[in-house]
């Protein structure tokens, strides 16, 4: 672990004053056919990692290429260090759509030695770079190998690698985490850690609720192409109420839906206890601090059910998410307000 | 290819010679990129050399009527650049390609002119075994040559900036080939192609700038035929033609860049 990780060797590009890396006001993005994404306003801060999250469809990555410049707002403006001029912006910017994009025939380290060149003059600081930031990201050894051998997790590392070689001083990730197991997501948000340290800003665009526990600052809530609320992590997790959450799976897969409506109706019925949804053999409930889990466990087995397993949890980002827009996103998006959620 | 790729060593583990050589190759920009890739399916090259001598071998060897001739192997060069540099691009815009380069901070001319001209290099070396023939089975002197070589670089840079407007129009890889054929097809009608060469008036000038119109010119030179053209003419012209589509290649850089 010598670059990524390493934030007293990162040569962060900083701001002289703590001004926002990137500024987003009111701005709108529409697309053929009536939708459109906004109006958003939202700023992202020197040194923070920001979370975007949200349903599909939420507009997340539509203002994660925004934010990157891959796409104009069709009102509204992004800046980024006070600067207008997306071209000026580019210099210190890195982005990874969620799709991995390189030729099958190149090498890991070729392809991240292209990327990084595009920004690093120097070439052998550029194959330091690389070297660094592939063993970092867990690709040393595959690094001279064809991409087209790799699997679709070190694809996405490798996805990453590129976007993060040049040290931009802003990065953007489309679902960083997706198809990484778990010693990926370890490895990127060590990385994406390590760069807050060093004053570099990030902006992840992610479903993962775990992921985006463990390393995001702050967090926006997206929904249907509006920015519902953007706060600390720990200010989200606090207000949601201190229940304890149950996830029930019942049933073969012959008898599963049957089962799974007997057993909601019979948890619905017990105190304390709040169906959130049934389908698929799953049962999720909120249980009250004080109703008793094993109430819970003898309803289920009691008409039986077969139970195939239980997780209790506590509350995290996906209950703040629903408690904002509603478990099937029903609620309406919030008038656009000056001002807006930053 | 030298400015485009640097070559160093790297000590990863040993592999097999073709891919150790390989893996030495790192490129800067994006013709040492396209170039790296055309080198590493050095087998499809083969293939792209082989088909256009398939082609070509019958109406050269076969003695075919120069006129003939030389229309189908500049439809041909036309076809090749024009295809060539659509598909590319439209491909890379599907698999996000193109959004990540747009976003490099790097003058557009310079990324797109690099998959361009990467581009073009290789269709040159696809149709040189051609010309090579063609120059040979003719006797064609050495400025008709000449005048042939420029004339088919000219004729696939301008195949390859129509290939950059189809990009910018398409809206995949399907629509391509109907777009090219849609472009392509007043080029090399008023360049003489189908119907001679006028020998005077708006045609015979049309005909005169149009790279297409030269190129089909330098094909009947080369065969032993009657060029609408002299060689020096064909030099000339296909020079400046050269000049002016990769100025027009990087005035579309940005749209095609930016286009989504």
């Amino acid at each position: 672990m010598t670059g990524l990780l390493a934030p007293e060797r990162v040569p962060a590009i900083r701001s002289a004053a703590p001004a926002p890396s990137v500024v987003v006001t009111g701005a709108v993005r529409r697309y053929p056919g009536g939708r459109s994404v906004g109006p958003i306003d939202i700023e992202v801060r020197a040194g923070e990692i920001l979370a975007l999250m949200g349903s599909n469809g939420a507009g997340k990555s539509t203002l994660l290429r925004l934010i990157a410049s891959a796409d104009r707002p069709d009102s509204g403006r992004v800046t980024w260090w006070g600067d207008p001029l997306p071209r000026r912006a580019r210099r210190r910017m890195g982005y990874a759509a969620d799709e991995p994009v390189e030729e099958t025939s190149l090498s890991p380290r070729q392809s991240t030695y292209f990327w990084c060149r595009q920004w690093v003059a120097d070439a052998g600081l550029a194959r330091r770079l690389t070297a660094e930031t592939l063993a970092d990201l867990g690709l040393g050894d595959r690094a001279d190998e064809p991409v087209g051998t790799l699997s679709y997790g070190l694809r996405r590392r490798l996805a990453l690698a590129q976007a993060l070689a040049h040290r931009p001083a802003l990065s953007l990730f489309d679902e960083p985490s997706a198809g990484l197991d778990p010693d990926g997501v370890a490895v990127i948000t060590a990385a994406l850690r390590a760069r807050a340290l060093a004053g570099q800003s990030s902006v992840v665009a992610s479903n993962d609720p775990e992921f985006v526990a463990g390393v995001a600052d702050r967090v926006a809530m997206l929904h249907q192409g509006r920015c519902l609320r953007v706060a600390p992590l720990e200010e989200l997790l606090a207000e949601v109420p201190r229940r304890r959450i149950v996830e029930l799976r019942v049933g073969d897969e012959g008898a599963q839906a049957a089962l799974t409506v007997a057993v909601a109706e019979r948890v619905a019925s017990l105190p304390g206890i709040r169906l959130v949804s049934a389908a698929g053999g799953l049962v999720i409930a909120e249980l009250e601090e004080d109703a008793a889990l094993s109430d819970l466990v003898a309803a289920a087995d009691a008409i039986g059910s077969g139970v195939r397993s239980l997780e209790v949890r506590r509350p995290d980002l996906r209950e703040c998410f629903h408690a904002l827009v509603g478990r099937d996103g029903e609620a309406e998006p919030p008038a656009p307000a000056s001002g807006g959620a930053r | 290819m030298n400015a485009a790729v640097a070559i160093r060593r790297t000590a990863g583990p040993a592999a097999a010679p073709r891919q150790a050589v390989l893996a030495r190759l790192m490129p800067r920009g994006t013709l040492g990129r396209e170039l790296l890739v055309v080198y590493a399916r050095r087998r499809s090259l083969a293939l792209k050399v082989g088909i256009p001598l398939v082609l070509a071998l019958p109406l050269i060897v076969g003695g075919a009527p120069t006129f003939w001739a030389g229309m189908l192997l500049t439809v041909l060069t036309a076809m090749v650049g024009a295809v060539g540099t659509a598909v590319t691009l439209a491909r890379a815009r599907q698999s996000g390609l193109l959004v990540r380069l747009a976003l490099v901070p790097r003058p557009g001319w310079r990324v797109v002119g690099g998959v361009v001209g990467a581009g073009a290099l290789v269709d040159l070396i696809q149709l040189l075994p051609v010309v090579l023939l063609v120059a040979i089975a003719g006797g064609a002197t050495p400025l008709e040559w000449a005048g042939l070589v420029v004339a088919v670089l000219a004729g696939l840079l301008t195949g390859s900036l129509l290939g950059c407007v189809v990009a910018c129009l398409a809206g995949g890889v399907g629509e391509v080939l109907l777009d090219v054929c849609v472009l392509l097809a007043p080029l090399l009608f008023f360049g003489g192609l189908f119907t001679g060469v006028p020998r005077q008036g708006w045609g015979w000038t049309v005909a005169m700038i149009d790279p297409f119109g030269q190129l089909g010119s330098a094909f009947i030179g080369a065969l032993g035929g009657t060029p609408a053209f002299s060689p020096a003419t064909v030099l000339l012209v296909s020079a400046a033609a050269i000049v002016v589509v990769l100025a027009g290649v990087g005035l579309l850089s940005r749209p095609l860049l930016e286009r989504r």
